[in-house]
């Protein structure tokens, strides 16, 4: 304590009567009152010149003679206004009953306060209020300091500061005055360096503390007057008017609104007239006019009249394809394109497709001639894009690739199971199989490559043909949104003209795109989405498959191999909580459950017995450090290649997380879904992958729901990848199995086994869903594939209701 | 191929028309061990005198071709023939008797069975006999790479109609005679008489032993050579019929003496050299060198067919153990492919292995031996998938013991942690976890079951079930269980009922006492 301070306080008038001991052993005189009740707490030396945020807060409190203590902070903050009280000397005789009451009005804090000086005797004390002219509180000391550091520029320690107080107390008065100087302060300074995102962020943050804030309603004009003609410039007019209908909605009557609007209606004025009259281009030029100022006179017309002769269907999806359509393909892009793009052989294992009835396929006709023999038909007037027609030269050529270990589209179990394929005649192809094949003519229900191209990896989109109701016009790709392009085959005239797929990363900015009008089918409906909130004008389906998702694991991998390794991990999951806290958000639904393996739950090949593995983290303890002990290693260090989700990244993440807790490093590595199962399918090394699967109820392709690399060519060594012998040869015998219900029960025996062998690591299942607005109408509301029925699609021409 | 299978469509044609012409007289002279009585198995006039075997070089004619994109005309090949013979006479001398030819151009019109390994089309006509009783095929071609070269050769024995593996070296062209002298020794299959038998001990007569070798490096007799069991058959006249390769049987030499050489038998039967056969029939040793070269294994099950007629299926997806013969470390793992098939090529230093198939996690099917680039038939197994099964059950059940073990064990450490801190509340918590841990009966009681149930459906289906392997895994089990069923926890009871950590203290030392009496014991 100064000598000022402690001057002052030997004047104050003392009260209590035992404080005198005290005092006289503090060498203070009695004019100092002591609560010497209260147990003396000796307060750390505060440095003075030490900086508010580090040190202990305090308060300041200014006596009559000018001196300014520091004293414990004070309670209540802040203090009651000071009452007035006439004060007797302590020698004046009084009855008891008086001198109580007055010992409690002395307790008014309006009155009396109880100070602990910061130095001193740790001693408390009590102080008049009318002998102290000024308390300042250690809030207020911030706020001063934080104006000061606004002034210097150094707007991060003055944000610390005001973070300080609002900890403290978010409504302590000249709080919010502060902020909002450091916002209006902090905006100026990025708008001068030219970021006006960020300083409209800062700016919008004052205007929702206050929307009334002139200065910043200024500011924010400027900001957006200025982002919108650079978004007008490049091409984003749906941010332009964002920017714009901003301006309006701050002011109505602002210059920088009226002059922005006039730019835009300009803008579409002039694509609308560069519009072509006859080609389908002119709904696109329609559509980006539109983006660009959709009141522009004569323009929803036009474009209404556009969209019934050239109805378009745009999708929300997660990935698009990134180069040209390929049947083989095993992303989900891949598929969808390759159903647009490419004809099966058999649409259906149906006696009506045996028939060559559907009018999707190519075959027109399937018959098994013996136990081993196929022949297969093809359709007269089934044709490629270029316009020749579908031969057996093509349909050998692309049955011969899948057995084929060097081409792209090798099948293991195919190549397993065929032991010639030849051509009849021109239509004919009969297909001999190396023994008798439970169910060979699901093979027929991939698509046909032509002759030249079956056995290539890439196809140059200048020599892509395809065979389906829609031909690839291209992928669009910029910095931030990515389109696939497909427009339905000249002569046809069953289906949307064109159908467009737009890529959405985030689930949640696909549905708000649905909402919006800006998409009419979304492929993936977020998991986090509550169904009751569905709008009527959206409909929304389920897929009878649904999402199973899982950790495949690498067998190759030494450590992954190793059974007591790969049970810790199944252990050392909380896969409940990652599911409810980072996967879904919420508590999950009836039909939204945790996986005890790669089968879905209710299928036939599902065993009902078989549990999920509990979370353990005692027994992954154990099971870690023995996996340690038989491999003679310290450290674990693995990659866990993840599909670009954001639901899945978090996940991912906290994966990582809890893990390290068990000693073992996680490496995340982010890929584009589509990918990322490529690469595992097509057998290349990995460590531990995510994988989301739709269990079809096939039994050739039961290995690749357990192991992506089962199917890929000998030489990559992918059989080695399923981390466990026993279910690798019970998948490589199921695949020779000839009775439908010896499949079942083995089936249901690889699942018993997946559950003790661990040959992945089951996370959850949750369903698939999708959901279009109805305006689009024909989706069919239960498939396995999005495009599966397009021709049966129309899409209604309301394009006032669309708002880009 | 063929040639190599067990010939029970001759042998019952043969047993059929003894049996009608001569009765049973003529099948106990039939049954004639070789081994046992090498001599008295010897084929009728017109043979070899075993006697002089020693002393007999081998007839070899050499057919070199040389592929089309390698510039090689006959001139120098003549030379580089020539220059082959030199070293061969030096190195090899006299047991060696060659007949080089030049084979570019040349056309045999019946096809010649080199099985798939052979590079290019290659013909050969038997009926001709154009000479040798040992035929080599060597052919030189282009390498891996471009810049390379490579001889790749095999030799066809008349003697035995045996054809031997595919044997490749890579080779420069200025030093093609030197190339193509080592491929000859890679590939040359030096044929013995089996002399005899004894506590393990085969006696070999090695063809040609006797010839003096020029130089050290005599390739007929020596120490640790390796020999393939070939059993040559014969009609009534004596003429030879066919020949098999006794299977998985090698015969190593230890030893070389002045007539012969002695060599361990190394096989997966008890008594391959024993076996009888009721057509006459000699048992004759052919020297095999080990190699590089991949052996491919195929292995196959027979399955009944819906209609009841068996059908073979590939054992696919099993791991397939490659170990030390006969029990040794397992030196790689590898997995059979979708047709059952393994191609293995043996890492360097390690010429004679066994190989063990594996059915589910752990049980053997097969162990069979194997020499290092031999080329083997393929291999009928019993998959087992009754015992495999079971065996998988067994091992869910031993995780299940064993974490339940486990979180005893941790549960225990945190009671004797808290118990020595009298932590009561905690100590009682404990114990209660421990009593909701599986009842320790429980486990012994289903093992029991199981154990009845996998012994009854053995005897019933007359199934491998409750195999060795599977023996084995059920007294780990059982012994897991009982040690399970042994924990008790009475002590920290007693110590939480009297709220002291004496009883506890003293359970410990006194457990200290019995293991340092137990150490102190001899």
């Amino acid at each position: 304590m100064t000598c000022v301070g402690l001057a002052s306080i030997r004047r104050i008038y003392w009260s209590l009567v035992s404080a005198t001991v005290c005092s006289l052993a503090l060498s203070l005189p009695s004019g100092f009152g002591q609560a010497g009740a209260k147990p003396a707490t000796p307060a750390a030396a505060p440095k003075l010149d030490e900086p508010l945020l580090t040190r202990a807060p305090f308060d300041r409190l200014v006596l009559k003679d000018a001196a300014v203590v520091p004293v414990e902070p004070l309670a209540p903050r802040p203090l009651p206004t000071p009452k007035k009280y006439a004060r007797r000397p302590p020698s004046r005789k009084k009855s008891a009953e008086l001198e109580a009451r007055e010992k409690e009005i002395e307790k008014d804090p309006a009155i009396r306060l109880f100070v602990m000086p910061l130095e001193g005797d740790g001693l408390e004390y009590a102080v008049y209020r009318e002998d102290i002219t000024d308390i300042v509180y250690f809030e207020d000391m911030l706020l001063q300091e934080a104006d000061r550091l606004i002034t210097a520029g150094d707007y991060a320690k003055a944000f610390e500061h005001i973070l300080f107080v609002q900890n403290r107390d978010p409504k302590w008065r000249g709080l919010a005055d502060t902020h909002r100087r450091l916002l209006i302060a902090e905006a100026r300074q990025r708008f001068d360096q030219g970021d006006l995102m960020a300083g409209l962020q800062f700016v919008n943050e004052a205007l929702a503390r206050n929307p009334k804030d002139d200065q910043a309603r200024a500011l924010a004009i400027e900001g957006l007057g200025k982002l919108g003609e650079i978004d007008l410039a490049a091409g984003r007019y749906e941010r332009a008017r964002e920017s714009q209908s901003r301006m309006r909605s701050i002011d109505a009557n602002a210059p920088a609104a009226k002059s922005l609007a006039e730019k835009l209606l300009e803008v579409a004025r002039t694509i609308m007239s560069q519009a072509p009259q006859d080609r389908p281009e002119r709904l696109d030029r329609l559509n980006e006019a539109y983006r660009a100022w959709p009141e522009t006179e004569g323009l929803s017309a036009a474009r209404s009249e556009a969209m019934v002769r050239w109805p378009t269907v745009n999708v929300a999806v997660q990935e698009a394809i990134s180069d040209t359509p390929r049947p083989w393909g095993a992303s989900p892009a891949q598929a969808r394109a390759a159903d647009l793009t490419f004809r099966p052989l058999l649409e259906e294992l149906r006696e009506s497709s045996y028939k060559g009835e559907p009018p999707g396929q190519i075959a027109a006709r399937y018959e098994l001639v013996d136990l081993t023999t196929g022949e297969l038909t093809l359709k007269p007037d089934a044709r490629w894009s270029d316009g020749r027609n579908v031969n057996s030269r093509d349909v050998v050529a692309t049955l011969t690739s899948w057995a084929q270990p060097a081409s792209p589209a090798y099948h293991g179990t195919w190549a397993g199971i065929v032991e010639s394929v030849a051509a009849v005649d021109d239509r004919k192809i009969r297909v001999k199989f190396t023994r008798p094949v439970l169910q060979p003519d699901f093979w027929f229900l991939r698509a046909v490559m032509p002759a030249e191209t079956a056995f290539s990896a890439i196809v140059p989109p200048e020599t892509w043909i395809g065979s389906g109701d829609f031909r690839w016009l291209g992928n669009r790709v910029e910095s931030q949104a990515a389109e696939s392009t497909f427009e339905r085959q000249p002569g046809l005239d069953a289906g949307p003209f064109r159908v467009r797929e737009l890529v959405f990363e985030d689930d949640r900015d696909a549905w708000q795109a649905l909402l919006d009008s800006r998409v009419d089918l979304i492929e993936h409906v977020p998991s986090d989405l509550l169904l009751d909130r569905v709008p009527p004008t959206v409909a929304v389906a389920t897929s009878p498959s649904p999402d199973v998702h899982l950790i495949a694991i690498d067998g190759r991998v030494p450590i992954l191999a190793n059974r007591s390794f790969r049970r810790g991990l199944a252990y050392a999951l909380n896969r409940q909580e990652l599911f409810e806290e980072q996967f879904l958000g919420r508590a999950p639904r009836p039909d939204e459950f945790l996986a005890d393996g790669a089968f879905a739950k209710g299928t036939a090949w599902d065993d009902t017995e078989v549990r999920p593995v509990p979370f353990d983290p005692a027994m992954a303890r154990l099971l870690f450090a023995s996996a340690k002990r038989e491999l003679k290693i310290t450290k674990i260090s693995l990659t866990l290649d993840y599909p670009a989700r954001p639901d899945i990244a978090r996940v991912a993440a906290k994966i990582a997380d809890s893990l390290s807790g068990f000693g073992i490093e996680i490496k995340l590595k982010r890929w584009q879904a589509g990918e990322l199962e490529e690469s595992l399918r097509s057998g290349k090394p990995f460590e531990l992958a995510w994988r989301t699967v739709s269990p079809s109820m096939d039994h050739f392709l039961i290995g690749g729901l357990i192991a992506p690399a089962i199917y890929a060519p000998p030489q990559s060594g992918g059989l080695a990848a399923l981390a466990s012998p026993v279910i690798l040869s019970q998948v490589l015998s199921l695949e020779r199995a000839f009775i439908e219900t010896e499949v079942r029960a083995q089936a249901r025996f690889i699942d018993r086994l997946v559950r003790q062998e661990l040959p992945l690591i089951p996370l959850w299942q949750v369903p698939h869903r999708y959901a279009w607005r109805k305006d689009l109408t024909g989706v069919r509301p239960n498939s396995d594939r999005l495009y599966h029925n397009v021709r049966e699609w129309s899409v209604r021409p309301a394009a006032e209701a669309k708002s880009p | 191929m063929i040639r190599l299978r067990f010939p029970t469509d001759l042998l019952r044609r043969f047993a059929l028309a003894f049996l009608f012409l001569a009765g049973a007289q003529s099948t106990s002279m039939a049954q004639e061990s070789p081994a046992s009585s090498a001599e008295a198995s010897t084929p009728a006039s017109g043979q070899q005198e075993s006697v002089t075997a020693e002393n007999q070089p081998y007839d070899i004619v050499l057919h070199l071709s040389v592929d089309d994109r390698i510039a090689l005309d006959a001139e120098k090949g003549a030379r580089i023939l020539s220059d082959f013979e030199a070293i061969a006479d030096r190195i090899v001398g006299r047991a060696w008797k060659l007949d080089v030819r030049w084979a570019e151009g040349e056309v045999w019109d019946t096809p010649f069975d080199l099985w798939t390994q052979w590079p290019e089309p290659v013909t050969y006509d038997r009926r001709k006999q154009q000479g040798g009783e040992k035929v080599w095929l060597v052919r030189l071609r282009p390498g891996t790479d471009k810049a390379s070269l490579e001889l790749v050769g095999r030799e066809f024995d008349r003697s035995s109609g045996i054809l031997g593996p595919v044997r490749t070296r890579p080779v420069i062209m200025t030093d093609l005679a030197r190339g193509l002298f080592e491929i000859c020794r890679d590939i040359f299959r030096a044929i013995a008489d089996v002399a005899g038998y004894e506590g393990g001990e085969v006696r070999l007569r090695i063809r040609g032993a006797s010839l003096a070798a020029v130089s050290e490096g005599s390739i007929l007799a020596q120490p640790g050579q390796y020999y393939q069991l070939v059993r040559l058959f014969y009609d009534r006249t004596g003429k030879f019929v066919s020949s098999t390769v006794e299977p998985w049987t090698y015969v190593k030499t230890t030893k070389v003496s002045g007539d012969g050489a002695f060599g361990s038998l190394l096989s997966s039967f008890r008594d391959p050299i024993g076996r009888r056969y009721r057509q006459t029939n000699k048992l004759v040793a052919m020297a095999l060198t080990p190699s590089t070269v991949p052996t491919t294994f195929r292995f196959s099950q027979l399955l009944a067919s819906t209609g009841g007629t068996p059908i073979r299926h590939p054992v696919a997806g099993h791991k397939v153990e490659i170990h030390e013969w006969p029990t040794g470390p397992v030196r790689a793992t590898a997995l059979t492919d979708r047709e059952g098939t393994l191609r293995f090529e043996a890492p360097e230093g390690l010429d004679f292995y066994g190989v063990r198939l594996v059915g589910g996690s752990l049980e053997p099917l097969l162990d069979v031996p194997v020499l290092a680039g031999d080329q083997v038939p393929a291999i009928l197994a019993d998959a087992k998938p009754a015992a495999v099964e079971f065996q998988q059950r067994l091992i869910a059940y031993r995780d299940e013991i064993l974490d339940a073990l486990a979180r005893r064990f941790v549960i225990e450490a945190r009671l004797g942690d808290r118990t020595k801190a009298s932590d009561w509340n905690r100590v009682a918590e404990l114990v209660r976890e421990w009593r909701n841990t599986p009842v320790p009966t429980g486990f012994t009681s289903t093992l029991a079951q199981w154990k009845m149930v996998a012994q009854r459906r053995q005897l019933q289906e007359k199934k491998a079930i409750y195999t060795q392997a599977n023996q084995a895994l059920m007294a780990e089990l059982e012994a897991l269980a009982s040690r399970y069923e042994g924990q008790e926890i009475e002590v920290y009871e007693e110590s939480l009922e009297k709220r002291s950590n004496l009883p506890y203290l003293q359970d410990l030392e006194d457990q200290a006492k019995e293991k340092a009496k137990t150490k102190a014991a001899p």
